[in-house]
């Protein structure tokens, strides 16, 4: 598989006029797929699979020349079909890896660095993020589904609405968390 | 987004490396090229995560989501976020939640009549001791003089504008029956509901009170958000005349960079009648 990058300057540039004539928009389309293609190697269970979007990417950078004038539809899904025979290269030499022993409770020091973190992190939201959050995540005995539905009809939006933004609190939680840790550990 | 029972299955089913493969193409190619599916597959994540820390994943859902799903670092990461985040919730929900919707100095907050202003004294908390000498003897002499001038009867008697101003949280109250309640004085010119955001993520907001029967009432149109309690609000303006004693809600939606539009929240509030 190839290790060296095909991406300099210029095929960069070019890359990004294929994904989009404006280069704004181009940028975010680079990330967008970068972004998914990570997503996708890694639910394939591929090891490293930053490194397999990075070959993807470069594969096609290589192709733009023969491809550009040509090709015609979704550009993301020609980077699928490349991502596609990365994946059987990968699959013929994949390395041997044990699997991870079964989850496991952290140290309990560490949990509690966790906890005070994640504690600050909430207190920091506003006030209106911090009730959500606590509302939507709070144990309700199995009927969670009845417990969100009746919280978004309070809040008068959909119930996949109201699961968007927790989901985009929690990311924020979790990022402040490991950012709070990051900072315990350094100092 | 739109997202089915049929899909989010399908998805999990894919996290746990149990969806069939002639099905994987389909559904890889849509989260390269579907935004709100991609999102939804974060959203699964999250949620089959849950799942298991609850216990609600079993035989070979479970067996994939140890040996398939976990395999990745950011998994591990993501389940030791969530095990977390559980024990704060429980730790915190069961006492703030309470608090925030049923602690009557909440409700006097939510309710608040006038617009709150830092008092003179309390600007000079915390100042330098001839700091704050200095601004008294200022403001001393700036209440002489304007004592002179207004018995002199030389400074215009007119009465302030009247705002009633009133903080609306989005119906966010245990029991669905506790709705911020608005005095409207006589007196009052105005009344401003400020209606606090969770984010700034739209263009513009525009807003419409409605009635008890659902009928627009006013609309706001273009409004921005201002800074608030420390957080955000959007302020919606309203002469008393359209307020008569009943109950109400303010219908807030986000205006996003495209022209589209997006239901953010209804705010309720009741406007009780004149005292005897």
């Amino acid at each position: 598989m190839d290790k060296d990058s095909a991406l300099t300057q210029e095929s960069f540039d070019a890359l990004l006029t294929w994904l989009d004539p404006n280069r704004e928009r181009a940028g975010q389309r680079y990330e967008d797929i970068q972004c998914r293609l990570i997503k996708i190697f890694t639910c394939r269970g591929c090891h490293e699979p930053e490194v397999l979007a990075d070959v993807t990417i470069d594969r096609v950078v290589k192709r733009l020349k023969d491809i550009e004038g040509s090709y015609t539809g979704d550009r993301a899904l020609y980077f699928y079909g490349v991502a596609n025979k990365v994946y059987l290269e990968y699959l013929r030499r994949k390395p041997h890896v044990s699997p991870p022993p079964p989850p496991k409770d952290e140290p309990e020091e560490e949990a509690e660095e966790e906890y005070e973190c994640l504690d600050r992190c909430i207190e920091r939201l506003s006030p209106r993020n911090r009730e959500l959050v606590l509302l939507y995540y709070q144990e309700d005995k199995g009927a969670k589904i009845d417990h969100r539905k009746r919280l978004a009809e309070r809040l008068g939006i959909a119930l996949n609405a109201l699961r968007i933004r927790a989901h985009r609190i929690r990311a924020a939680l979790q990022k402040c968390m490991e950012d709070c840790l990051d900072r315990q550990e350094a100092g | 987004m739109k997202s089915t029972a049929e899909e989010q299955n399908a998805v999990q089913q894919y996290l746990l490396g149990l969806l069939p493969p002639e099905r994987l193409p389909a559904l890889e190619e849509r989260l390269l090229t579907d935004e709100a599916f991609f999102n939804e597959l974060l959203i699964a994540e999250e949620e089959l995560i849950d799942r298991y820390l609850a216990g609600q994943v079993y035989g070979a859902e479970r067996e994939g989501f140890e040996s398939h799903f976990l395999l990745p670092p950011e998994r591990r990461k993501k389940l030791r976020f969530a095990r977390t985040l559980r024990r704060c919730v429980a730790a915190k929900g069961a006492v703030e939640v309470e608090v925030a919707a049923e602690s009557p100095e909440k409700k006097r907050e939510a309710a608040r009549p006038f617009e709150r202003r830092p008092t003179f004294l309390s600007t000079l908390r915390g100042r330098s001791p001839a700091l704050t000498a200095s601004m008294a003897a200022a403001a001393l002499l700036l209440l002489l003089v304007g004592s002179w001038v207004w018995l002199s009867g030389t400074w215009p008697r007119r009465e302030p504008h009247r705002i009633l101003a009133v903080t609306l949280s989005p119906g966010l109250t245990r029991g669905g029956g506790e709705v911020t309640k608005v005095k409207v004085g006589a007196d009052s010119e105005e009344v401003q509901f400020r209606l606090r955001l969770e984010g700034d993520e739209y263009r513009s907001y525009s807003a419409a009170l409605l009635s008890a029967e659902g009928s627009t009432v006013l609309t706001n149109e273009r409004l921005s958000p201002e800074p608030s309690d420390g957080g955000e609000a959007v302020v919606f303006r309203a002469p008393p005349r359209v307020l008569p004693p009943g109950d109400y809600q303010l219908k807030l939606t986000g205006i996003n960079a495209d022209g589209t539009s997006e239901s953010v929240g209804s705010y309720p509030f009741r406007v009780l009648g004149a005292e005897p």
